[in-house]
Protein backbone atom coordinates (compact mmCIF):
# COMPACT_ATOMS: atom_id res chain seq x y z
CA UNK A 1 0.00 0.00 0.00
CA UNK A 2 1.38 3.39 -0.33
CA UNK A 3 1.06 5.56 2.42
CA UNK A 4 1.06 9.35 2.49
CA UNK A 5 2.26 11.01 5.72
CA UNK A 6 0.86 14.16 6.98
CA UNK A 7 2.39 15.58 10.26
CA UNK A 8 0.76 18.68 11.77
CA UNK A 9 2.16 18.29 16.01
CA UNK A 10 5.42 20.29 16.51
CA UNK A 11 8.79 18.22 17.57
CA UNK A 12 9.21 17.99 21.31
CA UNK A 13 6.08 19.50 22.32
CA UNK A 14 4.06 16.70 20.92
CA UNK A 15 4.36 13.35 20.43
CA UNK A 16 3.52 13.53 16.55
CA UNK A 17 6.49 13.12 14.67
CA UNK A 18 8.18 10.65 16.88
CA UNK A 19 5.10 8.59 16.39
CA UNK A 20 4.71 9.17 12.42
CA UNK A 21 8.32 7.89 12.73
CA UNK A 22 7.41 4.48 14.59
CA UNK A 23 4.60 4.41 11.93
CA UNK A 24 6.66 4.72 9.24
CA UNK A 25 9.38 2.26 10.19
CA UNK A 26 6.45 -0.32 10.90
CA UNK A 27 4.66 0.34 8.02
CA UNK A 28 7.92 0.04 5.50
CA UNK A 29 8.50 -3.49 7.34
CA UNK A 30 5.40 -4.43 6.70
CA UNK A 31 6.06 -3.73 2.75
CA UNK A 32 4.15 -0.69 2.53
CA UNK A 33 5.46 2.14 0.64
CA UNK A 34 6.24 5.71 2.43
CA UNK A 35 5.28 8.18 -1.11
CA UNK A 36 5.50 11.25 0.93
CA UNK A 37 6.24 12.95 4.09
CA UNK A 38 4.06 16.24 4.02
CA UNK A 39 5.01 19.00 7.24
CA UNK A 40 1.85 21.28 8.03
CA UNK A 41 0.58 24.00 10.56
CA UNK A 42 3.30 23.14 13.31
CA UNK A 43 4.58 20.21 12.02
CA UNK A 44 7.29 22.33 10.18
CA UNK A 45 9.06 22.85 12.98
CA UNK A 46 10.56 19.57 11.99
CA UNK A 47 12.62 21.00 9.19
CA UNK A 48 15.04 23.30 11.18
CA UNK A 49 18.15 22.60 11.44
CA UNK A 50 19.38 24.71 14.23
CA UNK A 51 17.42 22.29 17.05
CA UNK A 52 19.94 21.36 19.43
CA UNK A 53 18.56 19.02 22.24
CA UNK A 54 20.73 18.12 24.93
CA UNK A 55 23.10 14.88 24.41
CA UNK A 56 21.02 12.42 26.63
CA UNK A 57 17.45 13.25 24.72
CA UNK A 58 16.11 12.14 21.54
CA UNK A 59 16.82 14.96 18.78
CA UNK A 60 14.04 13.59 16.53
CA UNK A 61 14.93 16.17 13.94
CA UNK A 62 18.37 13.92 12.54
CA UNK A 63 16.47 11.08 13.31
CA UNK A 64 13.57 11.70 10.81
CA UNK A 65 16.64 13.19 8.48
CA UNK A 66 18.46 9.78 8.82
CA UNK A 67 15.06 7.84 8.03
CA UNK A 68 14.39 10.05 4.91
CA UNK A 69 17.58 9.52 3.87
CA UNK A 70 18.16 5.67 3.98
CA UNK A 71 14.66 5.44 2.84
CA UNK A 72 14.54 8.05 -0.10
CA UNK A 73 11.63 9.81 1.45
CA UNK A 74 10.27 13.17 -0.23
CA UNK A 75 10.05 15.35 3.28
CA UNK A 76 8.08 18.60 2.30
CA UNK A 77 7.49 21.61 4.26
CA UNK A 78 4.24 23.76 3.63
CA UNK A 79 5.89 26.83 2.81
CA UNK A 80 3.01 29.31 4.08
CA UNK A 81 3.01 27.41 7.57
CA UNK A 82 6.97 27.79 7.44
CA UNK A 83 6.86 31.31 6.47
CA UNK A 84 4.30 32.42 8.98
CA UNK A 85 6.38 30.55 11.75
CA UNK A 86 9.95 31.55 10.90
CA UNK A 87 11.34 28.53 9.24
CA UNK A 88 12.53 29.97 5.83
CA UNK A 89 15.33 28.38 3.29
CA UNK A 90 17.97 30.26 1.34
CA UNK A 91 15.77 31.58 -1.61
CA UNK A 92 13.28 32.58 0.89
CA UNK A 93 15.80 34.72 2.79
CA UNK A 94 16.38 36.24 -0.20
CA UNK A 95 12.93 36.76 -1.45
CA UNK A 96 12.35 38.35 1.80
CA UNK A 97 15.32 40.16 2.37
CA UNK A 98 16.26 38.04 5.84
CA UNK A 99 19.37 37.86 6.92
CA UNK A 100 19.70 34.33 7.59
CA UNK A 101 17.63 31.06 6.92
CA UNK A 102 17.30 27.95 9.02
CA UNK A 103 15.33 25.13 7.40
CA UNK A 104 16.94 21.78 6.73
CA UNK A 105 19.33 21.26 3.92
CA UNK A 106 17.67 18.31 2.87
CA UNK A 107 14.30 19.15 2.53
CA UNK A 108 12.24 21.01 0.46
CA UNK A 109 9.69 24.21 0.62
CA UNK A 110 6.32 23.80 -1.09
CA UNK A 111 2.62 24.60 -1.58
CA UNK A 112 -0.52 22.29 -0.11
CA UNK A 113 -0.79 21.33 -3.71
CA UNK A 114 2.18 18.73 -2.71
CA UNK A 115 -0.19 17.35 -0.23
CA UNK A 116 -3.15 17.32 -2.36
CA UNK A 117 -1.13 15.23 -4.47
CA UNK A 118 0.03 12.58 -2.49
CA UNK A 119 -3.57 12.21 -1.29
CA UNK A 120 -4.44 11.60 -4.60
CA UNK A 121 -1.66 8.89 -5.35
CA UNK A 122 -1.16 7.10 -1.85
CA UNK A 123 -3.84 4.72 -0.88
CA UNK A 124 -4.10 5.96 2.47
CA UNK A 125 -3.46 9.46 4.28
CA UNK A 126 -2.40 9.15 7.67
CA UNK A 127 -2.16 12.32 9.81
CA UNK A 128 -0.33 13.03 13.23
CA UNK A 129 -0.87 15.72 15.22
CA UNK A 130 -3.78 17.27 17.67
CA UNK B 1 -15.05 5.63 -15.38
CA UNK B 2 -14.30 7.99 -11.94
CA UNK B 3 -11.90 10.54 -12.34
CA UNK B 4 -8.15 8.67 -11.07
CA UNK B 5 -7.24 12.16 -10.03
CA UNK B 6 -9.94 13.38 -7.93
CA UNK B 7 -10.50 12.45 -4.45
CA UNK B 8 -13.79 13.04 -1.92
CA UNK B 9 -11.97 15.03 1.50
CA UNK B 10 -13.47 15.61 4.03
CA UNK B 11 -12.12 18.54 6.42
CA UNK B 12 -13.50 18.86 9.85
CA UNK B 13 -13.35 22.07 11.67
CA UNK B 14 -13.29 21.20 15.39
CA UNK B 15 -11.90 24.66 17.08
CA UNK B 16 -13.49 28.05 18.00
CA UNK B 17 -12.89 31.23 15.56
CA UNK B 18 -9.74 33.35 16.66
CA UNK B 19 -8.21 31.25 19.26
CA UNK B 20 -5.74 29.67 17.13
CA UNK B 21 -4.36 29.03 13.27
CA UNK B 22 -6.60 26.26 13.12
CA UNK B 23 -9.46 27.18 11.48
CA UNK B 24 -7.72 29.29 9.18
CA UNK B 25 -5.51 26.23 8.42
CA UNK B 26 -7.98 24.09 7.69
CA UNK B 27 -9.78 26.95 5.18
CA UNK B 28 -6.63 27.31 3.51
CA UNK B 29 -6.40 23.77 2.70
CA UNK B 30 -9.78 23.57 1.54
CA UNK B 31 -9.49 25.98 -1.15
CA UNK B 32 -6.25 24.45 -2.04
CA UNK B 33 -7.55 20.78 -2.76
CA UNK B 34 -10.59 22.54 -4.10
CA UNK B 35 -8.36 24.17 -6.59
CA UNK B 36 -6.90 20.78 -7.76
CA UNK B 37 -10.62 20.05 -8.38
CA UNK B 38 -11.18 17.43 -5.17
CA UNK B 39 -14.58 17.10 -3.97
CA UNK B 40 -14.21 18.84 -0.88
CA UNK B 41 -16.66 18.92 2.15
CA UNK B 42 -16.53 20.86 5.02
CA UNK B 43 -17.99 19.87 8.60
CA UNK B 44 -18.27 22.29 11.94
CA UNK B 45 -17.81 19.84 15.08
CA UNK B 46 -18.66 21.02 18.21
CA UNK B 47 -17.30 24.84 18.81
CA UNK B 48 -16.38 25.16 15.11
CA UNK B 49 -19.63 25.93 14.48
CA UNK B 50 -19.10 29.34 15.77
CA UNK B 51 -16.73 30.32 13.04
CA UNK B 52 -19.78 30.34 11.18
CA UNK B 53 -21.65 33.51 12.90
CA UNK B 54 -21.75 36.56 10.59
CA UNK B 55 -20.33 39.29 12.47
CA UNK B 56 -17.46 38.32 14.02
CA UNK B 57 -13.90 41.08 14.59
CA UNK B 58 -10.83 38.92 14.67
CA UNK B 59 -8.93 41.41 13.70
CA UNK B 60 -9.36 42.63 17.54
CA UNK B 61 -7.62 39.82 18.59
CA UNK B 62 -4.92 40.31 15.97
CA UNK B 63 -6.43 37.27 13.32
CA UNK B 64 -7.42 37.82 10.02
CA UNK B 65 -11.41 37.45 9.20
CA UNK B 66 -11.84 34.64 7.07
CA UNK B 67 -15.16 35.40 6.29
CA UNK B 68 -14.24 36.65 2.56
CA UNK B 69 -12.81 33.15 2.51
CA UNK B 70 -15.86 31.61 3.76
CA UNK B 71 -17.68 33.71 0.82
CA UNK B 72 -15.22 32.45 -1.89
CA UNK B 73 -16.17 28.64 -1.22
CA UNK B 74 -19.29 28.37 -3.90
CA UNK B 75 -17.43 29.93 -6.05
CA UNK B 76 -14.48 27.09 -5.75
CA UNK B 77 -16.96 24.51 -5.56
CA UNK B 78 -17.40 23.90 -2.38
CA UNK B 79 -21.86 24.71 -2.11
CA UNK B 80 -22.65 23.16 0.97
CA UNK B 81 -21.15 23.22 4.75
CA UNK B 82 -21.93 20.61 7.44
CA UNK B 83 -22.69 20.85 11.45
CA UNK B 84 -22.20 18.40 13.45
CA UNK B 85 -22.44 19.69 17.16
CA UNK B 86 -23.96 19.68 20.96
CA UNK B 87 -23.43 23.19 20.94
CA UNK B 88 -26.44 25.25 21.78
CA UNK B 89 -26.76 26.17 18.64
CA UNK B 90 -30.46 27.39 18.91
CA UNK B 91 -30.04 30.61 18.93
CA UNK B 92 -27.47 30.96 16.04
CA UNK B 93 -28.41 31.45 12.35
CA UNK B 94 -27.05 29.25 10.16
CA UNK B 95 -25.87 30.02 6.85
CA UNK B 96 -28.64 29.02 3.90
CA UNK B 97 -26.47 26.08 2.60
CA UNK B 98 -25.71 24.35 5.52
CA UNK B 99 -27.05 21.16 6.83
CA UNK B 100 -26.99 19.64 10.11
CA UNK B 101 -26.15 15.72 10.28
CA UNK B 102 -27.35 13.83 13.09
CA UNK B 103 -24.91 10.54 14.32
CA UNK B 104 -26.26 8.21 10.85
CA UNK B 105 -25.46 11.33 8.34
CA UNK B 106 -22.16 12.17 10.15
CA UNK B 107 -21.53 8.53 10.12
CA UNK B 108 -22.57 8.13 6.34
CA UNK B 109 -20.46 11.11 5.05
CA UNK B 110 -17.26 10.18 6.23
CA UNK B 111 -18.01 6.64 5.31
CA UNK B 112 -17.95 7.57 1.45
CA UNK B 113 -15.17 9.86 1.91
CA UNK B 114 -12.20 8.57 1.02
CA UNK B 115 -9.90 10.68 3.42
CA UNK B 116 -10.89 12.67 6.65
CA UNK B 117 -8.81 15.77 8.19
CA UNK B 118 -9.22 17.25 11.54
CA UNK B 119 -8.23 20.45 12.26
Amino acid sequence: MKIAILITGAPYSTQAPYTALQFCRAAIKQGHEIYRVFLYRDGIHLSTRLATPPQDELDIYSEWQAFAAERKIEIITCIAAAARRGLIDKNEAKRHNKDTHNMSLSGELSGLGQLIEANIVADRLVRFGG
Amino acid sequence: MANMNKKSLVIVFTKPPSASSANQEALDLALAAASFDQDVKLVFEGDAIYQLEKTQEPGLVGRKNLSKMMKALPLYGIDKLYIFSISDSGEQELPENATVLDDHGYRMLLTESDTVIRF
